[in-house]
């Protein structure tokens, strides 16, 4: 018999196709959120393989009576499938397909408590007594990629009489005297049956009581004299060939039983070795249904003959379709609604992130492909033929094309996506189609997590995932069958069946987790190489941009969108008032507008001084290249370069979430400014008012030092009724006089702005330092959140002997601004306003809820830095950190290689393993047998272990007192009251093993 | 213990020549207080094993020949009124008797037939609304010819669950008939056959089997067997036949002077006791259910 095997099937391809599609996708990108969700979808399918096996080894198959049939005909062989244990999950979706290829209809969900019945219909090809039926069990649940199959031996005894045939008249019934026609014979005296009344027959014999209840009109029949017999003789054959011989006397039995005569047979007696015949048997007279199959018995199990040949029947190429195994199967029926709206809503949902990047066009057909596919399901129509799908398909590509001229690019390539995915879902009729359903739907899922990568995007896409996974187990499950009749008045269940569905998804997931860490952990990541990138979906994500003009600070601070977290590893973290987030210089200014200027940094101009600051920062991608760092990054990092001002820049635009450590001085003093940096800094805006000069001036001449003339300007916000406001309107024209003069009212970027304009006019030199201010401390996680809306402004002017010192005019205009952080500082502005209708931040809920914001950005925090962040360089340090070396990582298809290896190893272990468990005795014992089988003498299965060792001492004499032994002391183990140690039994065992046979 | 049985078989066995197998498989069922049907063509020799069996264990014994007239009262016992006492007085049967041997049972009508099924399994019989209890212990021995012999009734699936064992005898073989034409006269040997057994001896030896253990993977076996039969076939063995498996198995390891069944025992016994069972699906797969049995045995892996 062969042995059980697991094999990919055609949907396999499919999953290759999603999981290459996912590691190219993350490889490319070196993108750790694309991986993981390409290890979980690995993971589900490896365990799933392990689901597949358990399923059909906990099923115990046999086959009830089967029924006698001739030669030719379709045997029906009742199948019953019993679990052997008791498995919350069921055994759903098996199947047993015949040796000759035929398919019995699928079980229903066996369970412990409710054995399933199945109708196989093979051809009876040969003629013949046979004790058993060879069958393999089979399912592809739960996944559906790989079909696990057991081979089994269904015992029950079944005959196939031969082919009634030939044309020989029956033999005339060998009582000439009283030889009635019709075969009547009224001359017995025992009554022996009935039979049907024929037309035309005499009347006196109908059994008139039977017909008055009710029955047909039957004629009585009485046993006449023995001699009133038709006696059916193989010998009197003899010029037919062999099975033609059988055929014609079982064409014979047939006519005999019909006219209701008696009959005998007689077939020679044969020898195994010849065919001659030695004596011959005979079974006696007698009609009835009894007799006539023990006469087509004795034919079917008629040796064959040794000369001639069996004529052979036709070969078959293929299994022919049996009509009575389709008429089980509805094939408008193999998509349950259940499933099908589970795996729609998986769909839909996995759609979601996409819609506003799909063409409208895919949308809309998309959409109503969803609704129309359920509505064919629950309404039974027909499916849409091939032209209708043709021209669905011409039309949505050509509308595409039309749109955006090529089909090149992420917008068309997700229209022909979604457009062929309606389709698909359109035709969706079989399990095949449904598995590719699924596996783009995982490809859909996939495709949302290009635009964003944080936890949320994850953990959505995650669910999509396992939605569509559940709904291919569903799927896979089948109708489902009656509940325990215990519970809940064995009702159908159709929700039921998903929640367990969903349960098993979430077991998998569970049982797939430890793989799913080492794949992450050691999976080979690489990076290069791969010519793919996404179209940048950060660029609609609003971020600082390179220049600052009134109103670019404030736009920013309506988000509290993340921009970047920081741990203070060396546990010196700075006040939230005083940590300013240094992300980029502008030297170029005029009035408010200013811009970055393309200065030379001077390499050795900045000495180090002053306490460091060591910072870890973990930051959200955004698409430019700012690096954020405390006031002021000395070190270097890798990927970066300095730049003028002492400021970080990324070398490439940061499109992933990006780690990295740095180190601040906030305390450090230059003494030189270099020519090129002084003229850049002293660049007085183009359009200087009189107004401005005369103010300029009266500072100036009011103070000697520079420190004055600062001191002065930032008296001057301060006395003269400036408001800091997020919404000061728009300037135009001079807006530098007009903010100073008239409206006087602005946000950081303003002040910043005019304050480091007027210290220019001044003769100061100055510059504008953009980035971020203060932070968010979360106790949760130790460390400082800092958001969209903690961006700031502020200015930097040169003090000889001091070096640039940071002014920040708004500390003048708005200090509860600095010193508690923007949003706190509107909070308790607008309380003042109206406090009553205000959430009250110290309230318990307000407490609770700004508790479970915290903790949620810390989980997003732990999820950027262990996470999004572990790529090619983590990996390789934790590698050499286990202490393997330096790897060559370079080549992932060893790694995948062996990866596939060691599950299939693991798999194979658990696949050798006896089902059920066995103890110690059993096992030894079995190795000794196998010994045993080895030198020639294997035991059956039924044989008890004091006959095969009685039977195997008399077959190894030389061995004979071990061997009655070790039977002795298995016996006692296993039956005995009060079993002897098993370390004697074990010993002799080990005896044994070593002895040679 | 195991010599008494011995001297038992031994002594039956110089009676019944050369069907050692039959007689042991008779004891086995005497000792587990099981009732014993014998089926065969007629002359080979049922009654007289069954005289046999009777006479050397020294019960009380009586024989009712059935014919297809008898009816149930004649065996029960019916009341009669005693004038005397002006009352119904209940005259027991040929039933009330230790060991009854029932011949050709499948002669009586199934009226008849099925007047042995409470006293068979309770141990009593009911006549007139009055219950008498029938002699401990109680052993029926019945015989009958193959069903398809003709004026037979061919006893219901109930009854034939009652019978712990069918043992079939067959023809001798070619030396056990020369011995048997070359010794005496059965009858003057049945004749002077001596008991080797009391009811006290026995009692004790039908104690002794209920000791016998029977360990958890010996009960696994047995149940693979039921469970298999209830596969299978579509009237599967049932809970009683079940217990009478392991009534038998028990009795026939203590035959081999064995404090524990074996799967070996179970496979000795399992033909006797599953044949009559089973064989109650001839239509659909048209084999006795004997054969069954044999197939059980030899396809039901031991654990």
């Amino acid at each position: 018999m062969r042995r059980f095997r697991l094999r990919p099937n055609r949907n396999a391809l499919g999953l290759a196709a999603i999981l290459i599609a996912m590691w190219y996708a993350a490889a490319s990108q070196s993108n750790s959120a694309v991986y993981l969700l390409g290890f979980v979808l690995a993971s589900l399918a490896t365990v799933s393989i392990v689901h597949a096996w358990v399923n059909v080894y906990g099923v115990a198959l046999s086959a009830e009576p089967i029924a006698p049939v001739f030669l030719g005909e379709d045997i029906g062989i009742p199948l019953v499938g019993t679990a052997r244990r008791r498995r919350r999950h069921g055994h759903p979706g098996l199947r047993v397909t015949s040796a000759t290829g035929h398919q019995a209809a699928p079980f229903d969900e066996i369970r412990f408590e409710s054995p399933q019945r199945s109708l196989l219909w093979i051809r009876a090809e040969e003629r013949g007594r046979f004790e058993t039926v060879e069958v393999e069990l089979s399912t592809i649940y739960p996944m559906g990629f790989i079909t696990a199959i057991r081979p089994d031996q269904l015992v029950q005894l079944h005959f196939v009489y031969p082919k009634p045939d030939g044309n020989l008249p029956l033999p005339q019934s060998q009582s000439p005297s009283k030889h009635l026609p019709d075969g009547i014979r009224s001359d017995g005296d025992d009554f022996s049956g009935t039979r049907a009344y024929r037309q035309g027959e005499s009347q006196r014999h109908i059994d008139w009581k039977a017909a008055a209840r009710g029955q047909p009109l039957l004629v009585k029949q009485w046993a006449g004299d023995t001699d009133d017999v038709i006696r059916l003789d193989w010998h009197t054959l003899g010029a037919l060939p062999w099975e033609a011989r059988l055929s014609q006397l079982t064409r014979w039995v047939i006519q005999a039983e019909q006219s209701g005569a008696t009959y005998s047979l007689t077939l020679p007696k044969l020898t195994e070795s010849s065919t001659d015949s030695s004596g011959s048997s005979t079974i006696r007279p007698d009609h009835g249904p009894a007799h006539f199959h023990e006469c087509l018995r004795a034919l079917a199990a008629f040796p064959p003959s040794l000369t001639e040949r069996a004529e052979p029947l036709p070969p078959r190429s293929e299994p022919v379709p049996l009509p009575r195994a389709n008429d089980l199967r509805n094939p408008h029926s193999v998509v349950r609604t259940d499933s099908l709206a589970a795996i729609c809503l998986g769909l839909f949902l996995g759609a979601v992130p996409l819609l506003d990047r799909m063409p409208p066009v895919a949308t809309a057909m998309f959409f109503a492909a969803l609704i129309t596919r359920l509505w064919i399901n629950v309404k039974g129509t027909r499916l849409p033929s091939m032209p209708i799908k043709l021209v669905l398909l011409g039309g949505g590509l050509g509308v595409i094309g039309l749109i955006y001229g090529s089909m090149v690019g992420i917008e068309p390539g997700l229209g022909i996506l979604f457009v062929l995915l309606s389709l698909k879902l359109l035709e969706t009729n079989t399990i095949h189609d449904f598995q590719v359903l699924a596996m783009l739907g995982w490809f859909v899922a996939l495709c949302g997590l290009f635009f964003s990568q944080d936890l949320r995007s994850w953990l959505y896409v995650g669910t999509v995932g396992l939605i569509l996974t559940a709904a291919l187990i569903r799927f896979h499950r089948g109708p489902g069958s009656a509940e325990n009749p215990l519970k809940k008045g064995g009702r159908f269940k159709g929700a039921r069946g998903f929640g367990n569905s969903v349960k098993l998804t979430g077991t998998m997931l569970l049982q797939g987790s430890p793989l799913i860490l080492l794949l992450f952990l050691f999976f080979p990541r690489t990076y290069g190489g791969y010519q793919f990138t996404f179209s940048n979906g950060i660029t609609n994500q609003r971020a600082m941009s390179e220049k600052m003009e009134p109103g670019s600070v404030a736009t920013l601070a309506l988000s509290d969108r993340p921009v970047f977290r920081v741990e203070f590893p060396d546990q010196n973290m700075p006040s939230t008032s005083q940590m300013y987030w240094r992300g980029g210089v502008l030297w170029r200014g005029d009035g408010l507008t200013w811009l970055r200027g393309g200065l030379r940094l001077e390499a050795d101009s900045i000495p180090l001084t002053g306490p460091a600051i060591r910072q870890q920062i973990v930051m959200e991608p955004h698409g430019g290249r700012w690096i954020f760092a405390l006031d002021r990054p000395m070190n270097e990092v890798s990927k970066t370069t300095q730049e003028a001002g002492g400021y970080l820049q990324s070398i490439k635009p940061v499109n992933k979430s990006l780690r990295y450590s740095v180190v601040s001085r906030p305390e450090n003093r230059e003494t030189k400014l270099f020519p090129e940096h002084l003229v850049a800094a002293l660049q007085k805006p183009s359009n200087v008012s009189p107004r401005i000069q005369a103010l300029v001036a009266s500072w100036v001449k009011g103070s000697a030092k520079e420190q004055g003339v600062v001191e002065s300007a930032l008296k001057f916000f301060q006395t003269e009724n400036f408001s800091y406001t997020l919404t000061p309107g728009r300037y135009s024209g001079d807006a530098l006089d007009q903010f100073l003069f008239v409206r006087r009212s602005g946000f950081c970027e303003h002040y910043a702005g005019a304050f480091a304009s007027l210290m220019r006019i001044a003769g100061i030199p100055a510059r504008v330092v953009i980035g971020f201010h203060g932070g968010e401390f979360n106790a949760l996680g130790g460390y400082v959140i800092v958001r969209q809306c903690d961006a700031h402004a502020w200015c930097e002017v040169w003090l000889n002997g001091r070096g640039w010192a940071r002014v920040d005019p708004v500390d003048a205009i708005a200090p509860g601004r600095i010193q508690s952080g923007l949003t706190s500082f509107l909070e308790s502005r607008s309380r003042d306003d109206d406090s009553q209708t205000r959430t009250d931040s110290t309230s318990f809920t307000g407490r609770f809820l700004s508790r479970l914001r915290l903790a949620w950005d810390s989980l997003n925090y732990q999820w950027d830095l262990r996470v999004l962040s572990f790529d090619e360089e983590s990996q390789r340090s934790l590698v050499s950190f286990l202490g393997f070396g330096e790897p060559s990582w370079l080549s992932p298809l060893p790694w995948i290689a062996m990866t596939a290896g060691v599950c299939f190893i693991i798999l194979s272990l658990r696949i050798r393993r006896p089902w059920p468990q066995e103890d110690v005795a059993v096992r030894e014992y079995s190795r000794f047998c196998k010994k045993l089988a080895a030198s020639g003498l294997p035991r059956p299965a039924f044989e008890g272990a004091s006959d095969f060792t009685e039977r195997a001492a008399c077959h190894f004499p030389a061995q004979a007192v071990l061997i009655r032994k070790i039977g002795a002391l298995y016996v006692q183990l296993r039956y005995a009251r009060s079993a002897p140690a098993l370390a004697d039994f074990l010993t002799e065992i080990k005896a044994f093993q070593k002895e040679k046979l | 213990m195991k010599t008494r049985i011995e001297t038992l078989i031994s002594q039956i066995g110089e009676i019944i020549v050369g069907k050692n197998e039959a007689v042991q498989l008779s004891v086995a069922c005497l000792l587990a207080r099981g009732h014993l049907l014998i089926e065969d063509i007629p002359g080979v020799g049922k009654t007289t094993l069954s005289h046999a069996l009777a006479r050397s264990i020294g019960l009380q014994f009586r024989r009712v020949q059935f014919t297809s007239d008898l009816l149930p009262a004649d065996i029960l016992g019916n009341s009669i009124f005693d004038r005397e006492q002006q009352r119904f007085v209940f005259h027991a049967g040929p039933l009330f008797s230790q060991v009854v041997l029932i011949d050709e049972v499948n002669r009586a009508t199934p009226k008849t037939q099925s007047a042995l099924l409470e006293a068979m399994e309770e141990n009593q019989v009911t006549a007139d609304g009055a219950t008498h209890p029938l002699p401990e212990p109680f052993f029926v021995l019945a015989t009958q010819n193959p069903q398809n012999q003709i004026g037979t009734f061919p006893l219901p699936e109930s009854q034939l669950d009652r019978f712990l064992m069918r043992i079939g005898l067959g023809v001798p073989d070619r030396a056990s008939e020369r011995a048997l034409l070359l010794g005496l006269d059965r009858r003057q040997l049945l004749k002077d056959l001596q008991p080797s057994l009391n009811a006290e001896t026995l009692r004790e030896i039908q104690h002794a089997v209920q000791e016998v253990h029977a360990s958890a993977a010996l009960l696994d076996y047995l149940q693979d067997l039921l469970e298999a039969s209830r596969l299978r076939h579509r009237t599967g063995l049932s809970p009683r036949a079940g217990l009478a498996m392991l009534r038998a198995s028990k009795a026939w390891a203590l035959m081999q002077g064995r404090e524990m069944v074996l799967p070996e025992d179970v496979q000795a016994v399992g033909i006797a006791v599953m044949a009559h069972r089973l064989g109650q699906d001839l239509e659909s797969s048209g084999e006795s259910g004997r054969a069954l049995a044999q197939s059980l045995l030899k396809t039901v892996p031991v654990p």
